[in-house]
């Protein structure tokens, strides 16, 4: 079923078409919304509360919009809301404290690979760990562009769109984004510095 | 070309949509920049740690969704078959077949029992028949006969008063 067809289909009102949106969407959703609140629970409400914005709203939905984009544009919304609620109550539950301290939240279930050995596997969830805190420190308004264009692989005119910003505003903040990682991530990229640069090197010899 | 042309191409480079002259400078830029190089480097090596970096499952129920966006008041149609199922129709055939017999039967019991009564009729119903007939008869002649019968007892009770 391609784009065009789901949304005719989602505008009749077809239970059929919408658990197609649901199951192509939901994932990368909740990954994103994740990465803006950092929390389990609350992502669960809010991937539900935008695919509910989605049905109520699907009727106006007009195809001048990427449907990615303008379910992206309800997310974020409805996350940077939600932020903001969470900021000023300063709440945090025992669950939150966990995953800041990175208690059992990555193990047994998949994410790690059984094939790698123990000590590779907590390497990976330590590194995992590391570079979610280093984005979670970004403030949301370089970290959803990043998150966006680094992880999304959104365009920036998309972008643009979605937090409602000029272009030249988006690629600022994805500079400047970049430029904080990268300083946060210094002893993680190096390592991978020396293999990949290598790689690099014959490749573009390779290409000349 | 210079390093802030390339920045402002780069994208559109990876995204394999320039022209094919500028991606041509945009290449011989990096063949012999090694800065560019190196910063695109370091750009596709932070945006493949933040791909890598695992995140913490996260149930999403499908089932949940639909059922909250029903009780949130989204007018939703139930599932229904996109194509007729090849074992469907042989049924439908059937009953089709089976409907037209029952309609033929029922036309022509309605005919016989539509048909003139004194074809129709069964023995019982032309005897019921039969005397009512009758009695419609004896009404009438009942009718008839009564005055006729009155005249006479008015005659003869004249008769019963002159002879006294």
């Amino acid at each position: 079923m391609d784009e065009a067809e789901l949304i005719t289909r989602c505008k009749n009102r077809d239970e059929n078409a919408f658990r197609v949106l649901i199951e192509q969407y939901k994932t990368n959703l909740a990954s994103f919304i994740y990465r803006i609140v950092w929390d389990e629970e609350l992502t669960q409400d809010l991937v539900q509360e935008t695919f509910i914005k989605v049905f109520l709203n699907i009727h106006k939905f007009e195809y001048i919009a990427r449907l990615k984009t303008w379910i992206y544009t309800i997310a974020t919304n409805l996350s940077i809301n939600e932020w903001r609620k969470q900021k000023r109550r300063k709440i945090f539950s025992i669950q939150h404290i966990l995953q800041e301290r990175g208690a059992g939240s990555f193990d047994d279930i998949g994410l790690l690979s059984h094939e790698d050995s123990p000590l590779q596997n907590v390497m990976s969830m330590e590194k995992s760990k590391y570079i979610n805190k280093a984005l979670q420190s970004l403030p949301p308004k370089y970290r959803i562009p990043i998150i966006l264009f680094e992880i999304e692989q959104e365009p920036y005119e998309a972008i643009a769109e979605i937090l409602h910003i000029p272009i030249g505003t988006v690629k600022s903040r994805i500079h400047r984004g970049r430029m904080l990682l990268k300083k946060k991530l210094q002893p993680y990229l190096d390592i991978d510095v020396q293999t990949n640069h290598e790689e690099s090197d014959k490749a573009w010899i390779a290409a000349r | 070309m210079d390093c802030r042309t390339l920045d402002r191409l780069i994208t559109r480079y990876f995204a394999n949509t320039l022209p094919d002259r500028q991606a041509r400078l945009v290449r011989q830029h990096l063949e012999r920049c090694s800065a560019c190089r190196g910063r695109l480097d370091d750009d596709q090596r932070l945006r493949l740690t933040l791909q890598d970096a695992a995140l913490p499952p996260i149930a999403v129920d499908s089932d949940a969704i639909v059922t909250a966006a029903k009780k949130a008041g989204v007018h939703i149609i139930a599932l229904r078959a996109d194509k007729v199922k090849p074992h469907v129709f042989p049924l439908r055939a059937a009953a089709a077949v089976i409907l037209l017999a029952v309609s033929g039967l029922l036309f022509l019991y309605q005919t016989v029992h539509s048909r003139p009564a004194y074809i129709a009729r069964s023995s019982a119903a032309r005897e019921k028949a039969h005397l009512s007939t009758m009695h419609i008869e004896r009404i009438e002649v009942t009718r008839k006969v009564l005055p006729v019968y009155e005249g006479n007892m008015q005659d003869c009770s004249l008769l019963q008063e002159n002879s006294f």
